[in-house]
């Protein structure tokens, strides 16, 4: 029996107005993604591959369109309801950190479950069983200017995976790190999508870390163009 | 309506980490000590501080007004008018009667007099009455300002105007001058006069009373005034001084139109009206300071949210509601109208204390106006709780139009912030 799509795309393409005129940014985009598999979306500069990953995320409507989640379309939600789900059920990596300076890296990775009212008590074990995972327990209660580039991405995937996400989607996750960080991170992906069964969509454009994927979709002028 | 202690528990636990969440991103270095926050906060507590400057000094002309008329004539007075009243006994009995209010009275008497000492003369007020009977009513001892009361008879305590007036201190003599109306000719008068020596100065509370009134014992004054055994009217003393004038009122009806009834409230009515209706009018005039602060906040709180932009865009992407989003900055609202206001509270408090030294060594206020002339500062909690409630109403309304448009914000537009 085949398995079935966790993310089906439909026809998705995304405008933004440019003064009188929009510049298209997909362009009728049709992609799926089962379930366990990992998705690399591997393009040049502005070829629209971190706009598909936002939209895929919900963190952007597409202008046309539609987006399965296991077969339900997403973008019929409100925006209270996306945000809900995102909380659930997808988990999210980017380029920087983004981690809230303020915050410690335990109450950075505890955030996502705090935002679900879920006990301090009940996350903190978990939070710091994923900073274990990651060799980070010595710094919980670092902030995050006080870690390097690669303890720094560590914590926003400790961050990411603190709900236990269907779905794990990362925009350039090593774009910003030297090489030997990189890899340690590339190899963090496979091995996190391996124990958990985790689906995965990386956006990167570095070759070498997109061969490691099972499945590349090739992305040009907002269009995929191979897989 | 029934709410469920789960529900309880999760409304509780979110706010406690919306506040928690709300001081972490509000106080950062970077915050507290650059731009133009710490300048907002600043006016805020200055906004609050006069607020409670402002109230403090009309709650405690009100107070000290009050304190004044019942601490020299009591809660009410009653004043036979015509002829002196002759039979105490009988006449205490029948006002005790009236209503278990009434804790106790004294008997009074009253004339216009002259007073003359080293080479001035000028016109008193001479009043006497029993003043082992009247410690239990007024609160004379507390406005001695030099001397002593007990000083038996033929002294006399006199004002503090009086006394700067003539140059006068305690044991030196003072001549009271009284007329007494001859009985076979209704247009002319003796004059009868005698030496007091003064036992002790006082502040009577209100200027008027200062530069006037001089008190006596009751035998005393009888004897000079030469009236026998007969008075002029009563002090009277209440459970509650806030019920002064529906009681004499009461009185009033019980001892017909041959009685003159007045209270404390009554004979300063229009001032204590004026105070009242000032007291609004500064409060919304001051208030226009907070509202500034809050607009002030408000622009602060844009900056903030400007800068936060990537934070907001996080929360979102992570599952934060918009409703969470806004929440969070106008909890940040709040906690500044708090700490703006506890700030306020307490440099309210060091203004209200240096105007009452300032009053000490310099004379701010007119007597002749104000008909009193030094305040003691009066706080009230009902006046901070309206303060605090009123600044946290700005504070939460000026904030309200920058965490709309925080928890608006698209999430792709504040992840492109770094």
């Amino acid at each position: 029996m085949e398995t079935p799509y966790l993310v089906r795309t439909q026809a998705v393409t995304k405008d933004y107005s440019a003064g009188i005129s929009a510049v298209s940014v997909l362009r009728g985009v049709d992609l799926e993604i089962k379930q366990g598999e990992a998705v690399c979306l591997l393009g040049s500069s502005g070829a629209g591959k971190s706009t598909l990953l936002q939209i895929l995320g919900t963190l952007d409507r597409p202008t046309a369109g539609q987006v399965y989640f296991e077969g339900h379309s997403l973008f019929e939600k409100t925006d209270d309801e996306l945000a809900l789900f995102r909380n659930e059920t997808m988990g999210f990596v980017f380029q920087f950190h983004h981690l809230i300076n303020e915050l410690t890296a335990l109450e950075n990775v505890m955030l996502p479950a705090m935002l679900a009212h879920i006990p301090q008590d009940e996350i903190k074990g978990r939070a710091l069983h994923w900073l274990g995972f990651m060799g980070l327990t010595h710094r919980a209660n670092h902030y995050p200017n006080q870690l390097s580039g690669g303890e720094l991405q560590r914590v926003a995937i400790a961050r990411a995976l603190i709900r236990n996400p269907r779905i794990l989607l990362a925009d350039e996750p090593t774009g910003n790190l030297d090489s030997e960080n990189s890899i340690k991170i590339q190899n963090l992906f496979f091995e996190l999508q391996k124990q958990l069964g985790l689906t995965l969509v990386v956006v990167t454009h570095d070759l070498q870390f997109a061969q490691q994927f099972s499945k590349i979709y090739r992305m040009k002028d907002g269009r995929l163009t191979s897989n | 309506m029934w709410i469920s202690s789960a529900l309880k528990e999760r409304i509780k636990s979110q706010i406690k980490f919306k506040f928690w969440l709300s001081t972490k991103l509000l106080f950062n270095r970077e915050l507290l000590l650059d731009g133009s926050a710490p300048l907002s906060f600043l006016g805020l507590v200055l906004g609050v501080a006069a607020l409670v400057a402002s109230m403090s000094v009309m709650r405690g002309f009100e107070a000290s007004l009050k304190m004044a008329m019942i601490d020299v004539t009591s809660d009410i007075q009653i004043i036979k008018k015509g002829r002196l009243i002759e039979s105490w006994d009988e006449f205490a009995d029948q006002v005790k009667k009236i209503d278990p209010q009434i804790q106790s009275l004294t008997r009074f008497a009253y004339t216009e007099a002259v007073a003359a000492s080293r080479g001035k003369v000028s016109g008193v007020l001479l009043q006497g009455f029993d003043f082992e009977q009247a410690q239990k009513i007024l609160n004379l001892k507390a406005r001695v300002q030099q001397g002593d009361l007990d000083r038996g008879s033929g002294s006399i305590a006199i004002g503090t105007g009086l006394s700067r007036k003539y140059g006068l201190k305690v044991g030196d003599d003072l001549y009271i001058a009284v007329s007494l109306s001859t009985p076979f000719q209704d247009s002319s008068f003796k004059r009868q006069g005698k030496s007091f020596k003064i036992a002790a100065v006082m502040d009577f509370g209100k200027n008027e009373w200062n530069e006037r009134l001089i008190l006596t014992r009751l035998h005393d004054f009888q004897e000079l005034t030469q009236i026998g055994d007969r008075y002029t009217g009563a002090f009277v003393k209440i459970q509650n001084s806030n019920n002064a004038p529906l009681l004499s009122y009461k009185i009033s009806d019980q001892l017909g139109p041959k009685f003159a009834v007045m209270n404390w409230y009554e004979v300063n009515r229009n001032l204590f009206e004026a105070v009242k209706l000032e007291s609004v009018v500064i409060f919304f005039v001051v208030f226009l300071i907070v509202i500034i602060a809050a607009f002030n906040i408000s622009s602060t709180l844009y900056v903030l949210i400007r800068q936060r932009y990537k934070d907001i865009a996080v929360l979102k992407a992570l599952g934060g509601r918009k409703t969470f989003i806004q929440g969070l900055f106008v909890m940040q609202g709040a906690i500044v109208a708090t700490l703006g206001c506890a700030c306020g509270f307490v440099v309210g408090f060091i203004l209200s204390r240096g105007f009452m030294f300032l009053q000490s060594r310099f004379p701010l206020i007119s007597g002749a106006v104000y008909k009193i002339d030094r305040i003691d500062v009066s706080m009230n909690f009902i006046d901070f709780a309206l303060i605090y409630l009123a600044t946290l109403t700005a504070c939460l309304l000026a904030t309200y139009p920058p965490a709309k448009k925080g928890s608006d914000l698209q999430v792709v537009e504040g992840l492109k912030q770094e």
